[in-house]
């Protein structure tokens, strides 16, 4: 009888083989929900992203047809209701800035500038 | 006695395998059903929102060409194209899951699988609101001349 069957016959060696698969089960069950949890984030960081986007055209297009007037030097766009606020959320904001000849519609998503428009007078 | 004793412990560690494997086996269903659950979500996540990307770029488009003039009435806009075009009265509406062009008697379909559409005019810009089952997505044009 040659080694390998030697060792199949050693006593505990099957319990140590099963919960060695135990293991690489629970970590593919790790793996897996770790992943689903991450698409999920992306997901929805998608969809915000879409709307953020239609919302600062929104603000463009309302600044620029002359429906919303910009009060003072610098405004915030709302994201329940389209209106210029004075409050913003660090976290993604639309900075409406009125320079001398123009006014400037910036839309910050997650602390980098993503969309920029320029209504000229 | 002893062959007795014996018996029962292999007795004991079947009923152990048998009680893991069933559990392993429900931890295992409950997985891939989620798996499959989540992969359905975002595959009608991307649907939705591919839907509603290209039925506002289509509206877009037919918003800033020769249009004439628009009228809100509910939830439904009138559009009135140039006269050089043929089917110059539009209807956009929605019809039953649908966001549809009418002209006249005939259907264009714009969108499917849409719950809800609202219409709104805020001064000179138009804003239609897509609502999904799972996504809203809102986009507006300018439609003052």
């Amino acid at each position: 009888m040659g080694l390998h069957g030697k060792n199949l016959k050693r006593k505990g060696f099957m319990n140590m083989f099963f919960s060695g698969a135990l293991m690489v089960v629970m970590l593919c069950f790790l793996v897996l929900t770790e992943e689903a949890a991450d698409m999920r984030y992306k997901r929805g960081e998608l969809e915000e992203m879409l709307q953020f986007d239609y919302r600062v055209e929104a603000y463009y297009l309302l600044l620029e047809t002359g429906s919303l007037t910009l009060d003072g030097e610098r405004g915030y766009g709302s994201f329940t209701e389209y209106f210029i606020t004075d409050t913003y959320d660090e976290k993604r904001y639309i900075e409406i800035t009125d320079c001398m000849d123009h006014i400037l519609i910036a839309g910050f998503f997650e602390g980098s500038e993503r969309v920029r428009y320029e209504v000229w007078r | 006695m002893k062959y007795g004793a014996r018996s029962g412990r292999f007795m004991m560690e079947m009923m152990l395998y048998i009680v893991l494997s069933v559990f392993l086996m429900g931890a295992f269903t409950r997985l891939y059903s989620g798996i499959i659950v989540d992969y359905k979500e975002n595959i009608t996540f991307l649907k939705h929102t591919d839907y509603a990307y290209r039925a506002f770029e289509v509206l877009k488009v037919d918003f800033y060409t020769h249009t004439e003039a628009f009228a809100l009435n509910g939830d439904e806009l009138k559009i009135r194209k140039s006269d050089y075009i043929t089917g110059n009265e539009i209807l956009l509406k929605q019809r039953d899951q649908r966001l549809v062009y009418q002209f006249g008697t005939t259907i264009q379909v714009l969108c499917h699988d849409v719950e809800d559409v609202n219409m709104r005019i805020l001064g000179e810009v138009l804003m239609i609101e897509l609502v999904f089952s799972d996504v809203t997505y809102e986009r507006s044009f300018k439609i003052g001349k």
